[in-house]
């Protein structure tokens, strides 16, 4: 096995795994015991913390003002772009599994382009990839 | 009659069986040495393949539910189409519920030019000489040897194959893979997932576009010539001819960028490398962007 195929081999591994039970619940279940075990006997040292608190917010708020003056004003931009990516559920199951990978490869090019957003060939295969889309819209329209 | 009713089920079942059974094809219709044949066909199989005659023939077998076939239009122009019964509209393809599967056999001209529409029905077209071919495809693989002036491929997750010669080829899908080691002087190749395994040139314009799908691609450039390989995360290895002449500019912002004509750089101030190299004196030129994919270029033969 040449060093490439390696490579590739290693890359497919890099798969998400989905858990079997949704986990969130049991997440946020041990959160709330925490906090609330943790409350009761701090009460004593609250208001020194409280102080503390209001100091680091203040400073993280002129930090905060202080950044969003120095950066560039694409970023929030490109942050809206990621979020507002438009997810196409087509009704035949031959398309749906097309809309998947269509809708992931969007979200990655558009992740890819916050980093290097001076790529003309990113640019490019988000055109590409979102004219691939239309075309499988118009096939799904067909289809009905 | 106490006979007669012991046989009954056996009769309705004998009924409802020839009534559910495909109906076997068997057409012709006269057709012009350069005929120009459309097939549209949703679920089953589609076959293509050429004889010496002037004329178009459409063997096998009708699914069950589809409407009565024939072969319409004029010698010169020819089309062929499976629809559903009571089912109206251009293509209509989300009626195949409706429908068995059909199973064409078609035979034509060998210098014909096809036009074919499939859904879920691998689609196999062997022999034409001298015809374009343009195909549309959902999820059937599609296989092509031909020798072909125009080859125009759409396909959502069927793979591609072609073989034969294609002076000018498009190729496109979304998952389905391409496998196309006889491509002619121009070639345009988009995938997003699906792996790219092309061979070809010398490319007078070669343009390969993937988003994930990994790309192997073997030729050279004509001497004006030019190519372009955009990648996301997909990898791609590019082997050009030993005497290759021609400007190389490969990047990559954070894949491994490796080359056989000199050495990649690595950006001072940031990620990503860079290649930029003149080998020989032409004017051909190659550009390779990947975004996080690993980029091979390099010399055949060693």
């Amino acid at each position: 096995m040449n060093d490439f195929e390696w490579r590739r081999q290693l890359r497919e591994l890099r798969q998400p795994q989905a858990p079997r039970r949704d986990l969130w619940a049991d997440i946020e279940r041990s959160l709330d015991r925490a906090a609330a075990t943790e409350a009761a006997p701090r009460r004593a040292a609250a208001t020194r913390t409280t102080w503390l608190f209001a100091a680091g917010l203040a400073a993280v708020t002129v930090l905060a003002v202080g950044l969003m003056r120095m950066a560039p004003t694409a970023a929030p931009a490109a942050s809206a772009d990621l979020a507002s990516v438009p997810v196409w559920k087509p009704d035949d199951p031959r398309l749906a599994g097309a809309a998947i990978e269509l809708t992931a490869a969007q979200y990655e090019l558009r992740q890819a382009i916050q980093q290097s957003p001076n790529s003309a060939a990113l640019q490019r295969l988000l055109d590409r990839t979102e004219q691939q889309e239309s075309r499988l819209r118009q096939l799904g329209h067909d289809a009905s | 009659m106490h006979t007669a009713l012991r046989y009954l089920p056996l009769a309705t079942l004998l009924y409802a069986g020839l009534a559910c059974a495909d109906t076997p094809l068997d057409l012709t219709h006269p057709a012009t040495p350069k005929a120009h044949v459309s097939i549209s066909n949703i679920k089953g199989e589609v076959t293509v393949t050429t004889w010496d005659r002037n004329e178009v023939h459409v063997g096998g077998s009708l699914g069950d539910g589809a409407r009565p076939l024939a072969i319409t239009g004029s010698d010169g122009d020819l089309e062929i189409k499976v629809q559903a019964q009571g089912k109206s509209g251009v293509f209509n393809w989300g009626s195949d519920n409706a429908m068995g599967s059909t199973t064409l056999d078609v035979q034509v001209p060998r210098g014909a030019s096809l036009e074919v529409n499939v859904v879920s029905a691998p689609l196999s077209v062997d022999g034409t000489d001298g015809g374009a071919i343009e195909v549309n495809s959902v999820s059937g693989k599609v296989r092509i040897h031909a020798r072909t002036p125009s080859l125009q491929v759409d396909s959502v997750s069927g793979g591609i194959e072609q073989s034969g010669k294609a002076d000018r080829a498009e190729l496109q899908t979304v998952s389905g893979d391409i496998l196309a080691p006889a491509l002619g002087d121009q070639a345009k190749l988009e995938t997003v997932s699906g792996r790219v395994q092309v061979r070809g040139g010398p490319w007078r314009t070669f343009t390969l576009s993937t988003v994930s799908g990994d790309a192997d691609v073997s030729g050279g450039l004509a001497a004006d010539g030019r190519m372009d390989i955009d990648s996301m995360s997909g990898d791609v290895q590019l082997m050009l001819p030993a005497d290759v002449a021609a400007a190389i500019h490969a990047s990559s912002f954070s894949g491994d960028l490796r080359s056989d004509f000199g050495k990649a750089e690595h950006n001072e101030h940031g990620p990503g490398s860079e290649l930029t190299v003149q080998q020989g004196s032409g004017s051909a030129r190659i550009g390779v962007e990947s975004f996080s994919g690993d980029v091979r270029i390099r010399r055949q033969g060693d």
